[in-house]
């Protein structure tokens, strides 16, 4: 599986006065078994890249290629395309409709011309990994708490099995809690199917916890593309672009000013308690000598 | 002086069942006591249900008590000859900031609600100059507030606010849908208003980082505040606020984890600054 966005140019208003150039000469791949982290600004373009990657928005200029083949040529089926490219909106709960839990689920894989018991075994297996219990299967996704909500709608998309999973700010508006349980059950997803998530996010902290793999977008250019630990390095770079590095690689970051040897790579909480205990036993040891 | 005195407040919402009868109210409010001095800066943590939102409402008169009281600058929200003045004094900020733009043009936008109270002319451009200045906003009194990024709509609807020279702002969840930058620019204003002009902020966040310059943190539960306190004393108990669906700063947690792992810090650690004395102070211990 490949997913590639070769040199995509866009324009909102192409050809009129108001032409304003949103992205600006983008490469990306996307393979199998990925979890990738898409941060930017508010207006960098993180939402107009997406929206190129299941074909929902045509580039101005490049291609974009699903194993080799250009989904904008004559019959190429997009309507599949999109089945193999998932993409879960900001606020997906706002797009429920249906009366029952698991008839919302089933949308989707009937669309995409399922037969109604392969609907329905693809729809629970979708709600399992997600988190969403049997017993809310006939309930109204209305009654469902906001988290909830927003399980069931990232299932809806989860039951057409995505080989790409991308989920725009996935987290936003939620508690701690329900955020834990979202990005927990993405975690669980991605590992344990082997498809590739995209997520989209405001949080560093966040990101830092979970994603193999950071692209950093600023002004519809690919600022970074790497490792969290590489990326994160530029904590000056990703400030002048609006974003910021994840609160510990702050502490690690003062901890060597007040001559600590604080691993300034630690991104998560784990990582940066090893490198403090360690740097407090090396001075243990050296007063005993 | 009291800004806000909420006693006691009970607010259940109404709903019927599907033959038109009422049904069994659930309260959202339960007995909730919360007040906030002039010039304090107050935040209201809780998960999503818990109340919060439904308590920020009852602060400007949308919502009004079922039983007990709210006072705002010593007006009780339930009596309507109050509404008018109880708005102008409790101005209220949402999380879209799309939802709460109505003009074309910034200016505009922010002299709004003082047009509205049938301010003279000449105090409207002066109210609006010193709003957007307020909120570091003025270079953009030409534009379009859509044309502009979140954190700049939402410094633009907290003018709006100020432009009614309010005592009192009330935010609910301002920051939700901005970037890092967006959330720094806001918050910094927020607490320049508190510390210079006085104004008193209650801040209703699910972002823990925001609130560690807090005066005083309610944290509400099932429509009751189940703690309160300062930052520190809130931030103390990691599990307790786990349980309640919330969180504590990154570097509480860290501080937390190191403790777990054998190292004697203080509890309640909540910026980097905090955490790198106490460990000066482990690394003398340990030394000697």
């Amino acid at each position: 599986m490949e997913l590639r966005a070769e040199n995509i140019v866009y324009e909102y208003d192409a050809g009129t006065g108001y032409a304003k150039r949103a992205l600006d000469g983008i490469d990306l791949t996307i393979r199998e078994d990925e979890f990738i982290g898409l941060i930017g600004h508010t207006g960098s373009g993180k939402s107009t890249l997406i929206q190129h990657l299941n074909g929902l928005l045509k580039a101005t200029e490049g291609r974009v290629l699903w194993n080799g083949r250009d989904i904008y040529s004559q019959g190429f089926y997009r309507r599949e395309f999109r089945g193999h490219v998932g993409l879960v909106f900001q606020y997906p709960e706002y797009q429920l409709f249906e009366t029952t839990v698991l008839k919302d689920v089933c949308f989707g894989p009937k669309n995409l011309g399922l037969s109604d018991e392969e609907a329905e075994s693809r729809a629970k297996e979708a709600l399992a990994m997600t988190g969403i219990s049997e017993k809310n299967y006939e309930t109204s996704p209305f009654e469902l708490s906001g988290g909830q909500k927003r399980r069931v709608a990232i299932a809806g998309v989860l039951a057409m099995r995505p080989e790409i999973l991308i989920l725009d700010e996935p987290t936003a508006g939620l508690d701690p809690g329900g955020r834990d349980e979202i990005l927990g059950s993405v975690a669980r997803i991605q590992k344990e199917t082997g498809s590739s998530v995209v997520l989209v996010s405001h949080s560093m902290d966040d990101v830092a916890e979970y994603v193999k793999r950071i692209v950093v977008i600023d002004k519809g250019h690919i600022a970074f593309d790497d490792k969290p630990v590489r990326v994160f390095s530029h904590i000056e770079e990703l400030e002048s672009m609006g974003l910021s590095a994840p609160q510990i690689t702050y502490v690690m970051h003062e901890l060597r000013k007040a001559g600590f040897d604080a691993d300034t790579n630690a991104l998560t909480i784990k990582e940066a308690a090893d490198s403090i205990l360690s740097c407090l036993n090396i001075k243990i040891h050296g007063s005993a000598d | 002086m009291s800004i806000v005195e909420a006693k006691n407040v009970k607010y259940a919402y109404k709903s019927k069942d599907e033959d038109g009868k009422e049904k069994e109210p659930v309260f959202a409010l339960d007995d909730v006591s919360i007040d906030a001095l002039e010039g304090e800066f107050i935040a209201i943590l809780g998960h999503n249900g818990s109340g919060k939102s439904t308590f920020a409402k009852q602060l400007n008169a949308l919502l009004v008590p079922d039983e007990g009281t709210v006072f705002i600058a010593g007006m009780d929200t339930s009596e309507d000859e109050h509404t008018l003045e109880i708005r102008k004094t409790a101005g209220m900020v949402f999380q879209n900031p799309d939802n709460q733009m109505v003009a074309s043009v910034v200016e505009e936008e922010v002299g709004f609600g003082p047009e509205n109270i049938g301010v003279p002319t000449d105090e409207i451009w002066e109210r609006v100059e010193n709003a957007l200045n307020a909120v570091g906003m003025y270079a953009y009194r030409e534009s379009n507030p859509s044309r502009l990024s979140g954190g700049q709509k939402q410094r633009v609807a907290i003018a709006g606010i100020l432009a009614m020279l309010p005592k009192c702002i009330v935010l609910d969840e301002p920051t939700a849908m901005l970037d890092p930058k967006g959330r720094r620019d806001v918050l910094e204003v927020l607490h320049r208003l508190c510390d210079e002009q006085g104004v008193t902020i209650i801040l209703i966040t699910h972002n823990m980082e925001e609130v560690i310059g807090a005066d005083r943190i309610f944290v509400m539960d099932k429509g009751k505040v189940v703690i309160s306190g300062t930052p520190a004393e809130i931030f103390s108990n990691v599990e307790e606020m786990q349980r309640l669906r919330l969180d504590v700063p990154e570097v509480t947690k860290l501080a937390h984890e190191l403790k777990n792992r054998g190292i004697k810090l203080r509890d309640g650690i909540l910026t980097a600054q905090e955490l790198v004395e106490e460990l000066k102070g482990c690394n003398i211990i340990a030394q000697q």
